[in-house]
Formats: C-alpha cells, sequence, structure tokens
C-alpha cells in the first residue's frame, strides 16, 4: 500500500526520526489552529485545542498505524476536540460568556483583521465582512460546519471530510450544499 | 423540481466532486437555465469571499508551549512506567510514608501493651521472638520504601535533566 506524505512522515516518526514530526508539527499547527478557530470563534481556545491535538499526535507515534489518510485522521481528533468542547460549554453555560468577552482583547483581533494592503475603505468593508462571516459560521450546525470548514479551507475532498465526520460522502455533499445556502442567506449583503 | 434536484449538487459542481456523467449534465443545464447559473454565480462569489479570508497564524510562544506539554507528559509517562505504584503524585508518596509511619507506632503501642496478656496466656518467648522479628521486618519494608522514595526522587531530577527534546527545531 502506497501512504500519502503525511502518513509517510508519521512512520518515520515512529522509526524513531524527529525531524519527520518537526515538520508535520509546522504543517499542521497552521492547519488546526485555523480550523479549530474557525469552528470555535475564539482564537485562545484554538491554539490550545490545536496544541491538544498535536499532543495526541506526538504521543500516538508507538502505536500509531496508518488506517486513513494522515490528515483525514487528525481532523477526525480535531473535530472531535471542537464537539467536546462546545458539549462543555454548553454544560457550563456561563463559561461561554466569559469566553466570548475575552475574544473581545485586541491581541486576538488583530490577527483576525490583521493589516491587508487595501485603502481604508476596501478594508473596512473587508473587516466588515470577516465578522460577519464569523457571526455567520456560529448559527449553523455543527456538522454542517465541520463539513464545510474541512472542504473550503483545509482542501478537504468530500471523501476526506466523510473519513473525518464518519459519514457517507453523499451526506457530505448534502452537509456542504446546506452549509453554502445558509452562508450565503446570512451573508448576502456581502455577495452581491 | 428538476432545478430543485441540481441546485442541491452546485456545490460539489464547484468543488468537482460530481461524476462525469452528472458535471456534464449540469453544464449542459447551466447553460440554458438562468436561474440555476445566478444561484452558481452567487454559490462562487461566496466561496471567493470566503477562500480571501486570511489565514491566522500561530503566537509566537505556541511551539514553545506545545514542546513544554511534551516533556510534561513524557515525564508522567516515563516514571510511571518505571514504578508505577509509588509515583502517582507526592502527595500519594508522602501519604505511604505518613501512613506507614502510623502503623509502626499503632502496632508498637499494641505489642507492648498485649506481650503482658500474652505472658499471662502462656505464650511462649519463641512466639515473642517471632513476633519481634515481624516488627523488624515492618521496620525494613519502611526503610526499603523509604529508600524507593529517594530513587524516585533522583530519577525525576535526572529526566529533567536530560530532556529529550529534538535539537533543531524551528518554525
Ligand atoms: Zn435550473
Amino acid at each position: 500500500m502506497r501512504y500519502d506524505r503525511d502518513t509517510q512522515l508519521m512512520l518515520a516518526f515512529k522509526r524513531g526520526d524527529k525531524k519527520s514530526f518537526d515538520i508535520l508539527f509546522k504543517r499542521y499547527s497552521v492547519l488546526l489552529i485555523n480550523y479549530i478557530y474557525r469552528f470555535l470563534g475564539s482564537r485562545h481556545k484554538a491554539e490550545e485545542l490545536a496544541q491538544e491535538v498535536l499532543l495526541k499526535i506526538y504521543l500516538a507515534k508507538d502505536t500509531y498505524r496508518p488506517k486513513a489518510k494522515f490528515s483525514t485522521w487528525v481532523y477526525r481528533i480535531a473535530t472531535n476536540a471542537c464537539l467536546n468542547e462546545l458539549r462543555r460549554h454548553e454544560y457550563h453555560h456561563h463559561s461561554v460568556s466569559l469566553d466570548a468577552s475575552g475574544e473581545e482583547n485586541p491581541v486576538n483581533r488583530k490577527v483576525w483583521m490583521d493589516d491587508q494592503a487595501f485603502t481604508p475603505e476596501q478594508s473596512m468593508e473587508k473587516r466588515g465582512f470577516e465578522e460577519a462571516f464569523k457571526e455567520a459560521l456560529k448559527t449553523l450546525p455543527e456538522r454542517q460546519k465541520a463539513a464545510f470548514l474541512l472542504n473550503r479551507f483545509q482542501n478537504a475532498s468530500y471523501s476526506e471530510v466523510a473519513g473525518a465526520l464518519s459519514c457517507s460522502v453523499a451526506s457530505v455533499k448534502s452537509l456542504i450544499h446546506r452549509a453554502t445556502v445558509g452562508l450565503k442567506d446570512k451573508l448576502k449583503d456581502y455577495i452581491i | 423540481m428538476k432545478c430543485r434536484k441540481l441546485k442541491d449538487s452546485l456545490s460539489a459542481y464547484i468543488s468537482e466532486e460530481l461524476s462525469e456523467r452528472q458535471m456534464s449534465r449540469m453544464s449542459r443545464h447551466l447553460a440554458t437555465c438562468s436561474a440555476c447559473a445566478g444561484e452558481l454565480a452567487s454559490f462562487k462569489r461566496l466561496y471567493e469571499r470566503i477562500d480571501a479570508v486570511p489565514q491566522v497564524l500561530p503566537s509566537d510562544d505556541f511551539e514553545e508551549r506545545f514542546w513544554r506539554k511534551v516533556k510534561d507528559a513524557d515525564a508522567g509517562s516515563s516514571s510511571v512506567k518505571a514504578l508505577p505504584l509509588f509515583d502517582w503524585t507526592l502527595g500519594f508518596k508522602w501519604g505511604v510514608s505518613v501512613a506507614v509511619a502510623v502503623v509502626v507506632m499503632v502496632g508498637a503501642y499494641f505489642y507492648l501493651h498485649t506481650s503482658y496478656g500474652d505472658k499471662a496466656r502462656g505464650k511462649s518467648e519463641i512466639a515473642e521472638m517471632a513476633d519481634i522479628d515481624r516488627y523488624l521486618e515492618f521496620y525494613k519494608n519502611y526503610e526499603v520504601i523509604k529508600k524507593m522514595d529517594f530513587l524516585i526522587k533522583l530519577e525525576k531530577d535526572k529526566s529533567l535533566g536530560d530532556n529529550n527534546l529534538p535539537e533543531n527545531r524551528t518554525l
């Protein structure tokens, strides 16, 4: 069986090559932070959970056995981490509001709206879209959001998304379609 | 009805996730149906805007914090492997020491207080010697446990010294 590039790196790491993990770490840090950030809307949580996922990968070194594409495996762990986090916050409702207010600190906002080479007006409009998009994502059902983000931002194919969410490709198609319709409705002012 | 069904496949059409036959069927329909073509255009505009949203980058200390967590996890798992019973927590070790000390003291108390009764019941001197031997054994075990504590501590200090962080890490 031919393994994908990242699976090969993980197998090399299993054989003791620590540099291979470094490559995976670099590659997946950014991917995971962005995926989890968009999923949960909290930059702080995104880093925390991304580290948890990366730690799970690191600690799986000895027991790792490739069953799917490496990224599919990682996104499954990450999606579960996000869903667990949401469950936890539903339970401790109070901490949700605390986290939401924490999100308003300038450091976090700086990253989400980092300076781009645009005129002030374009920049304002762009910021408006980013904020609106962030809000619109919050309204999507979890599985729609997961499928949409994995496909759109992580470049996961429908079959990879299906693997990460443990569902059929037909379900993924439907989830992504419904997510798109939902987002289009919420963001219609921005896509005229 | 036909439009409705095809519209459900627009996202998949944009991502080219349809079969070849479905792709060409959709293309033919889009060429003649302005409603679906309009929907396709708005989907594409939405995706363009979303794709242009900038990525967030890890904080400067992201990697450093990660390796700290790895170190913690490694330290935890290696000493657990070495001596599972006695290295759960420092508190546990102290608990064991205190518990042993209490048992020894209570044992000594009962030994001294019951030896007269034993004598009265005609307990032989040999049996008494055996009792003393048992208590001495107990003390020896206590010493062994104390030494184990010391060794665990030694091992921990050592593992802190030669940490297993990979070299040449750059982000
Ligand atoms: Zn049509």
